[in-house]
């Protein structure tokens, strides 16, 4: 019997795969499916009553100011960052691309920040940018020649530039890494073509190195533009979404419902929310790449 | 149009000198051939006249205009690639036009030259296709579309036909010789195949470690060679250098057979070159040498017989039907007044 059944080609080839389709699954869909019930429910983690309540939770989210405040917030940070992380790690790839002396350890130093969690960026930077201790401040008083204590994660107009500091420091690298990557595929005699029929280095660019590059960027924009539409550990350790609401992004939203307000199954419409929003995003963007090949 | 000057060029990698004191003058309109043996600094020198790699030493200059310090757009110069190097995500149409835009061409005298050189080089049919869509032939051809379609002050071509199969490269190095005679401008090319240099050229510069060997017309080169490399660059299949002895007027080969030779030269040992061409075969007569024919490659109209002289492997080309000698005795003689005499230590060509 199971000789016969491990003979079948087709079926030996699902038996192999079946344990990992098991698993994956287990940890992805089930929660996914027991979320979106929970999305329905009126959960309290002070005694057992479940109750389904409809459409209450997905009402609420409409009228949700603080939400709605947070989804701009976090668009409005993911459209300064990634730009600035873009255009920096381009220049420094474009860089790289010259003849240095210890490339390979520069870039591997130039990747550090990349690698280390960003719970560990988000702490060390709120050292780096405190108002008594931090580096930062003390360097500003020696450029300024007076004493400076600037309230970096406490101020609300400095708390921003805060973390878009330690946001574009940490996740730069991950920009040059791939562009470094994709321009040193660019066909150097192509390049070299273009400097003899006297291309300029803005047509260079647009019409030989962009269109090479286009693929590879694409993709790091995208896996950029959804880490940081999720954006949570490195403003934690920052500010915890402080001061007041002033850093709240979404997901810390939805964090502070689920744990600190014990909203579970409110926190759980949100989550949904963003899952679709962020399916919404990802599918229209994979259907232009489409559509201008 | 300008002449072009290079006035002892020397191009230095770090440590290694690839190309060492070259000084060529290349008259306007002339097709001039860079030939040498890989790593010779050929292609290195055509990128510093292109102005894609900088000079450590010396002086470019055409006509008037000093080419030092000059951006390779600065020098109106176009070049076709070996790797053809078209623009992957423009069409071949805007792949020739390229050139032109960059230099602001209005749109109807733009078309007007696409059209003409896509037309001198049959690809009009391809205009609105990709690079991707086109065999290696077809790509060669946009390439030199690319360069042509420009009034440029020299052309130069890096090993363009490398990359074809060889039934293609025959066509191409046709066309390109008729392409230089259509346009009259300065071509500068550069090749390892001895046949495209013999082909192509008005002048021969043969290049050897960043050196110049020898330069000139191409029968030039293959008949007097000056040294024994040149002798042994041209030519397919190549010379033959036997080991011979002569002493008062007789010349004794490795297997110690003689023949006569009217070289005025001192005594001695010398590398002997004779070209496969140079021997033929007779019936009988004297002076002759008596060879067995190991094996026989008829090519159709010539076959190519080889034997061994002593220890020495010796290729001549005789009639078609040498088959027939395969594994016999034969009688050669040997054209001797064309034949070469090199010496053995130098490999100056003395006789």
């Amino acid at each position: 019997m199971l000789k016969t059944l491990l003979d079948n080609d087709r079926t030996f080839r699902y038996l192999l795969v079946a344990p990992a389709v098991f698993f994956i699954l287990l940890i992805g869909l089930y929660p996914f499916i027991k979320l979106i019930i929970a999305s329905f429910q009126n959960i309290s983690l002070f005694d057992d009553i479940r109750s389904f309540q409809g459409l209450l939770n997905y009402e609420r989210l409409l009228s949700d100011d603080r939400l709605w405040h947070s989804i701009v917030r976090t668009l409005l940070f993911t459209a300064v960052a990634l730009p600035i992380e873009l255009v920096l790690g381009y220049l420094l790839a474009v860089l790289f691309l010259e003849k240095i002396p210890f490339k390979a350890a520069l870039i591997s130093i130039i990747l550090l920040p990349t690698i280390i969690s960003p719970i560990v960026a988000g702490a060390t930077w709120r050292l780096m940018l405190d108002q008594r201790f931090g580096p930062v401040n003390q360097i500003i008083s020696w450029l300024a020649g007076t004493d400076v204590k600037l309230l970096w994660t406490v101020s609300a107009s400095l708390v921003w530039p805060a973390i878009l500091i330690a946001e574009v420091w940490q996740w730069t690298p991950f920009m040059f890494l791939l562009l470094y990557a994709a321009l040193s595929n660019v066909d150097r005699e192509q390049l070299e073509a273009a400097q003899i029929d006297g291309a300029s280095w803005w047509m260079t660019f647009r019409r030989i190195v962009l269109p090479a590059i286009m693929p590879v960027m694409f993709i790091a924009v995208l896996i950029r533009a959804l880490d940081l539409f999720r954006v949570f550990d490195l403003v934690w350790t920052m500010t915890q979404g402080g001061p007041g609401t002033a850093t709240e992004t979404l997901s810390i939203y939805a964090y502070q419902m689920a744990f600190r307000e014990f909203e579970i199954s409110y926190s759980a419409a949100i989550a949904f929310l963003v899952i679709v929003l962020l399916t919404v995003f990802v599918v229209a963007a994979l259907r232009r790449v489409e559509v201008s090949r | 149009m300008p002449n072009l000057q290079l006035d002892n060029i020397v191009k230095n990698y770090g440590d290694h000198q690839a190309v060492k004191g070259i000084s060529i003058d290349v008259p306007a309109g002339e097709f001039l051939v860079l030939v040498g043996a890989s790593g010779c600094g050929k292609s290195t020198l055509l990128r510093c006249i292109a102005g894609l790699e900088d000079i450590s030493q010396g002086t470019i200059t055409l006509g008037e205009r000093a080419f030092n310090g000059l951006a390779p757009r600065e020098r109106n110069i176009a070049m076709v690639f070996q790797s053809y190097a078209l623009y992957p995500y423009l069409s071949v149409y805007e792949n020739i036009a390229f050139g032109l835009r960059t230099r602001q061409f209005a749109e109807p005298e733009l078309d007007r030259q696409v059209r003409w050189a896509a037309e001198l080089l049959d690809i009009t049919r391809l205009l609105q296709n990709t690079p991707k869509e086109l065999s290696g032939g077809e790509r060669q051809r946009v390439a030199i579309g690319r360069a042509i379609v420009r009034d440029a002050d020299l052309y130069l071509f890096d090993e363009p036909l490398s990359n074809l199969d060889a039934k293609l490269r025959d066509g191409m190095r046709e066309e390109i010789k008729r392409l230089h005679e259509r346009l009259d401008k300065t071509f500068i090319y550069v090749t390892h195949d001895q046949i495209e240099a013999m082909t192509l050229a008005e002048r021969i510069v043969l290049l050897r470690d960043g050196r110049i060997e020898q330069a000139g017309a191409p029968l030039e080169l293959f008949e007097r060679p000056i040294n024994r490399y040149v002798a042994g660059f041209l030519g397919s299949p190549p010379m033959n250098f036997i080991e011979v002895n002569i002493a008062s007027g007789t010349m004794t080969l490795p297997d110690g057979q003689q023949l006569n030779t009217q070289a005025d030269i001192v005594d001695g040992s010398y590398h002997w070159g004779v070209r496969p061409e140079h021997w033929s075969h007779v019936d009988s007569g004297s002076d002759t040498l008596q060879v067995s024919l190991e094996v026989v490659q008829p090519t159709g109209s010539r076959s190519y017989g080889t034997f061994h002289l002593a220890g020495t492997h010796v290729i001549a080309e005789l009639e078609a039907r040498a088959l027939q000698w395969s594994g016999k005795r034969i009688a050669l003689t040997v054209d001797m007044a064309s034949t070469a005499l090199f010496d053995m230590q130098s490999g100056d060509r003395v006789g």
